[in-house]
C-alpha cells in the first residue's frame, strides 16, 4: 500500500474537507469545516494557498461562478477532488484503517 | 456599506485575479453574516484580522511559487539597488577619507591627538547623511512601485525591501563603517520601504487601479485545467 508522499496534515484536511462537502466545495465552507475539524480557526489565505498547492499536485480542480451580489458582486471558487485526489483520499482511509487496527492489537491489557 | 477600506487595499495589493476576487468575496460573504450576528464593530475587527493573518500566507505562496522570470527580475532589481545603496555609502566615506588625509596634510607631523585636536571621524555625521538618503529613495522608490505595479503590487514593494535590507546588512561592513550604523541602515530601509508602499496603498481609490475601487467586473465561467 502507497502512503501519501508529499501531503501534509493540513493539505490532507482541506482535501478530505472538498470531498465532503461537495456543491458547497469553496473557500469559506472548506475554511469552516477545516476548522471545526481541526479545533483551529484557520485564516482565509491559509486555506487558499494550501487548496493551491493540492491544485498544483493535481489533486483538485477549480472553477470561477459568476459574480454573486452577497459576495459584494465577486464570483467564488468552486473546488472538487480529482481522479487522482481520489485515489490518494482513499489511500489514506486505508492507512489510517490499518493504523487503527495497529494501535487496537497494541494496546495494553 | 462597506468592508474596511485600508483592509481590503492592503490585500488587494497582494493579490492577483481570479484568487483575489475568490479571497475578497469570501471575506465580504462572512463580514456580511457577521455584521448580522456580531455588529458592525465585531465584524470589522475580524475582516482586519483575517487581512493581517492571510497576508504572510499569499506573500509565503507569492515566494514560493515564483517562475523563473520573476527570480531573474527581482535578482536584477537587486542589482541595481545595490548600485543605488552602494553611492551614497561610498561616495560619504571617500569624503570622510579624503578630509582626514588632507587634514593630516596639513598638519604635519601632529599625531592624530596632539593639540588637543582629535583626527577621528564623526561617525553620526558622515553616516548620517547617506542614512537619510537612502531612507527618502527607500520610501520614494516603495511608493513608485506600489502606484505603479498592476499585479500584486505589495509583492514588489516587499521584494525591494527585502532587496534594501539585504544589500544594507552587508555594505557598513565592507566599509568598516561603526556598528550602529550596521543595524540602523537596514532597519531605516526596511520601515522606509514599508512606509513607502503602505502610503501606496492609501492612495485615494479612484487614483487606485479599477478593480479596487468596484466589486469587480462580472466574470465568464471559466474551469482551470486541474
Amino acid at each position: 500500500m502507497t502512503s501519501t508522499p508529499g501531503l501534509g496534515k493540513l493539505e490532507l484536511a482541506v482535501l478530505m474537507a472538498v470531498a465532503r462537502l461537495g456543491d458547497e466545495a469553496y473557500g469559506l465552507g472548506i475554511r469552516h469545516d477545516v476548522s471545526v475539524q481541526r479545533k483551529h480557526d484557520y485564516s482565509v489565505g491559509a486555506i487558499y494557498t494550501t487548496l493551491g498547492q493540492l491544485e498544483r499536485k493535481g489533486l483538485v480542480k477549480s472553477w470561477t461562478t459568476e459574480p454573486l451580489p452577497v459576495r459584494g458582486g465577486r464570483s467564488r471558487r468552486q473546488y472538487e477532488v480529482s481522479a487522482h485526489g481520489q485515489r490518494v483520499l482513499r489511500e489514506a482511509r486505508q492507512l489510517a484503517a490499518q493504523l487503527q487496527g495497529l494501535v487496537a492489537r497494541t494496546r495494553p491489557a | 456599506m462597506s468592508r474596511p477600506p485600508f483592509a481590503e487595499r492592503l490585500l488587494l495589493g497582494l493579490l492577483t485575479d481570479p484568487l483575489g476576487d475568490a479571497i475578497l468575496g469570501d471575506l465580504t460573504e462572512e463580514w456580511r453574516t457577521r455584521i448580522t450576528r456580531d455588529g458592525r464593530v465585531a465584524a470589522d475587527l475580524w475582516y482586519w484580522g483575517q487581512a493581517v493573518r492571510t497576508m504572510p500566507h499569499l506573500l509565503r505562496d507569492w515566494c514560493v511559487n515564483a517562475t523563473r522570470r520573476d527570480v531573474q527580475l527581482r535578482l536584477a532589481g537587486i542589482l541595481v539597488v545595490f548600485g543605488i545603496a552602494a553611492l551614497p555609502a561610498a561616495a560619504a566615506h571617500a569624503k570622510a577619507n579624503i578630509s582626514l588625509a588632507v587634514a593630516r596634510l596639513m598638519l604635519g607631523s601632529l599625531s592624530a591627538t596632539d593639540g588637543g585636536m582629535p583626527l577621528t571621524l564623526n561617525w553620526l555625521e558622515i553616516a548620517g547623511i547617506p542614512l537619510a538618503v537612502s531612507a527618502i529613495c527607500a520610501l520614494a522608490g516603495a511608493y513608485v512601485l506600489g502606484s505603479r505595479s498592476r499585479i500584486a503590487p505589495l509583492v514588489s514593494v516587499f521584494w525591494l525591501g527585502a532587496a534594501w535590507t539585504a544589500v544594507s546588512a552587508a555594505l557598513p561592513l565592507a566599509l568598516r563603517w561603526p556598528s550602529w550604523y550596521f543595524v540602523a541602515l537596514p532597519a531605516v530601509l526596511a520601515v522606509a520601504t514599508a512606509s513607502g508602499g503602505i502610503l501606496a496603498m492609501l492612495r485615494p481609490l479612484h487614483a487606485a487601479s479599477p478593480s479596487a475601487a468596484t466589486d469587480g467586473p462580472p466574470k465568464p465561467d471559466t474551469r482551470s485545467a486541474g
